[in-house]
């Protein structure tokens, strides 16, 4: 775990002059699943599209060693992959096509797509379990089924670097589960996944690291042992927690304490 | 053959069939028999008259379809129209300047090329007002294309009232769309550069299907949005400045057709392009050709057709969207 993929030098972005993510500086490794986690409204989402470069930020971003801010489109896109939250399509394209659409970058602006590309198309739907889906309309299948295919085609973009934002949120406990051993096992074969999620039980259940944002900047950072601490949790989510380990499973759990004033009314 | 090609297939014959009829189809017939034997006056009507007026109208209804093609992709709106920056109005503007001045009496060439600059600079205005930090908005694009179209609206309506009634009547006529006395030369403007046109947006049609996808989705994938746009933008606007400079405003066409290919071939560009000019030139083609038979000897504008034929649809549409709910 020491190849450096991915460097953030003094990232920082911000909006009408208001700072939404302030002074990141990181190294993330290959082969880790990293949790973005934190509070809403506290500059996750943006500081993966600041990644992604489809936001304008200050500081350096580094991808495979190049100044990405620097690079091509296609050398971007060749480099990292980005999986919306929500995405709506809207004309009646298939999946497969869907899932083509994720070989543009591998190909030059008069071709179609080649045999190589068919190949890889047909192998990541198969990966991901959506071979039999692909004639089908995005409006056609169900939430899980839906994440599946776009995750297909973040694959077909063959990248060392996956950025997905809250790719479980519309999805149910066993799904997100599912989706999430998935990533795992993504992260063995060598790739670097890139997550913001909500649920911190699956965070630390899959996840190799979690980042912790609070107050616009990285509070926490490290296994999930180290950055759910209550007293963290405290500072990002404001809210009083009890966390414990599961010895049944040994997972961590996160057990809200009800706290008083919180919310307007209590 | 699969289906997107039976359809294609299907168009082509369509086509051939409606150039047939339309040369045919008079205030004097010419029957299939006559074309073995034409008389010189058959031979001059079917030369000066109606050939030319069929080579404008198909070239108009490539150039219309294809540019609503073009820019429902382009703002991932099934209901985009060409006219939505403002093209339209610009080149009426462009119209009724030439018409004041009396220039279109002078030369049949002025109209067109004032219509054309009309439009270009309606273009320039509403793009100018979407760039923001070296980023086109297609938000602010379509917001400005409105405002645009109805300022020039309200300058167009200002000359008139200002026109005498043989001159107001000449832009009326222009500005139903028209295709009654077009001859070579107007196939000569139109032909060849919507011809190129058409040429240039098929070969590049690939990038709309991922221009479709929304902005995010497609720089995700390492494409240049705010090139692309700007290609396609400024493609299908010259398509359809052309096509109203020729024709005057014919509408529905860039609606309409691009709409019933997409049910018919999918939502494909590289299918869905070709098909539209195919489309759009049997439209017009048929639009012109009942236009000017069926109320004989009254020469219903092909304006009024493509508004007749295609509300009926669009009240469809409309009305499955409201009982199916989804999208178009």
């Amino acid at each position: 775990m020491s190849d450096v993929v991915l460097c953030l030098e003094q990232v920082s972005v911000y909006r009408d002059g208001q700072p939404i993510v302030q002074e990141v500086t990181k190294d993330f490794y290959k082969g880790e699943c990293i949790g973005i986690i934190g509070a809403n409204g506290n500059g996750k989402t943006t500081l993966l599209k600041a990644i992604r470069q489809l936001l304008p930020y200050e500081g350096r971003i580094y991808g495979n060693g190049q100044d990405l801010a620097k690079q091509s489109d296609t050398f971007i896109a060749k480099t990292m992959s980005y999986m919306q939250q929500q995405v709506e399509i809207p004309y009646a394209f298939s999946a497969e096509e869907i899932v083509m659409t994720g070989r543009y970058a591998y190909q030059s602006w008069w071709d179609s797509e080649s045999d190589e590309d068919r190949r890889i198309v047909e192998e990541v739907m198969a990966y991901t379990g959506v071979s039999h889906l692909k004639n089908y309309h995005l409006e056609q299948v169900s939430g899980g089924e839906k994440q599946r295919i776009l995750l297909a085609k973040a694959l077909a973009q063959e990248t060392d670097i996956m950025l997905l934002d809250e790719p479980t949120s519309a999805l149910d406990k066993g799904h997100s589960d599912d989706m999430f051993r998935f990533f795992q096992h993504l992260c063995k074969e060598g790739k670097t996944i890139i997550t913001v999620v909500h649920d911190l039980e699956l965070a630390a259940k899959y996840c190799s690291r979690l980042l912790l944002i609070g107050e616009h900047r990285v509070i926490a950072d490290g296994t999930p042992k180290e950055v759910l601490r209550p007293e963290y949790i405290k500072r990002a989510f404001d809210m009083d927690t009890d966390v414990f380990r599961d010895e049944r499973y040994g997972q961590l759990r996160i057990e809200i304490i009800p706290n008083k004033g919180r919310w307007q009314g209590d | 053959m699969n289906r997107p090609w039976f359809y294609m297939v299907g168009m082509m014959i369509l086509l051939l069939v409606l150039i047939v009829v339309s040369l045919c189809m008079g205030i004097i017939p010419i029957s299939a028999n006559d074309f073995l034997h034409l008389t010189e006056e058959q031979e001059r009507i079917l030369y000066f008259i109606r050939l030319p007026r069929i080579l404008v109208a198909i070239s108009i209804g490539m150039a219309l379809a294809i540019a609503g093609a073009v820019i429902q992709g382009v703002f991932g709106n099934p209901l985009a129209d060409p006219g939505i920056m403002g093209v339209v109005s610009g080149a009426s503007t462009g119209a009724v300047i030439a018409v004041a001045l009396g220039l279109s009496s002078v030369s049949a060439y002025y109209m067109p090329s004032f219509a054309f600059i009309g439009a270009l600079t309606a273009l320039g205005i509403t793009m100018s007002l979407s760039w923001y930090k070296g980023r086109m908005d297609p938000r602010i694009l379509l917001l400005a294309g409105v405002a645009i179209s109805m300022l020039l609206g309200a300058l167009t309506s200002g000359i008139l009232t200002l026109m005498n009634e043989y001159r107001l009547k000449e832009f009326l006529f222009w500005m139903v769309g028209s295709l009654e006395y077009r001859r070579w030369d107007h196939v000569l403007i139109a032909l060849p550069s919507i011809a190129v046109g058409t040429a240039i947006i098929i070969a590049l049609s690939k990038h709309l299907n991922i221009l479709v996808m929304g902005e995010v989705e497609a720089r995700a994938v390492g494409m240049n949005t705010n090139r692309y746009r700007m290609i396609f933008l400024v493609l299908s606007a010259m398509m359809t400045a052309i096509s109203v400079c020729v024709g005057g405003s014919i509408g529905f066409v860039g609606l309409v057709v691009p709409h019933m290919v997409r049910l018919l071939v999918g939502p494909d560009h590289r299918i869905v392009i070709p098909a539209s000019a195919l489309g759009g030139a049997c439209f017009v083609l048929l639009c012109d050709t009942l236009g000017r038979t069926l109320f004989h000897p009254v020469d219903v504008r092909v304006g009024i057709m493509t508004a007749v034929l295609g509300t009926p649809y669009f009240l469809f549409l409309l009305h499955r969207l409201k009982v199916k709910g989804g999208s178009l």
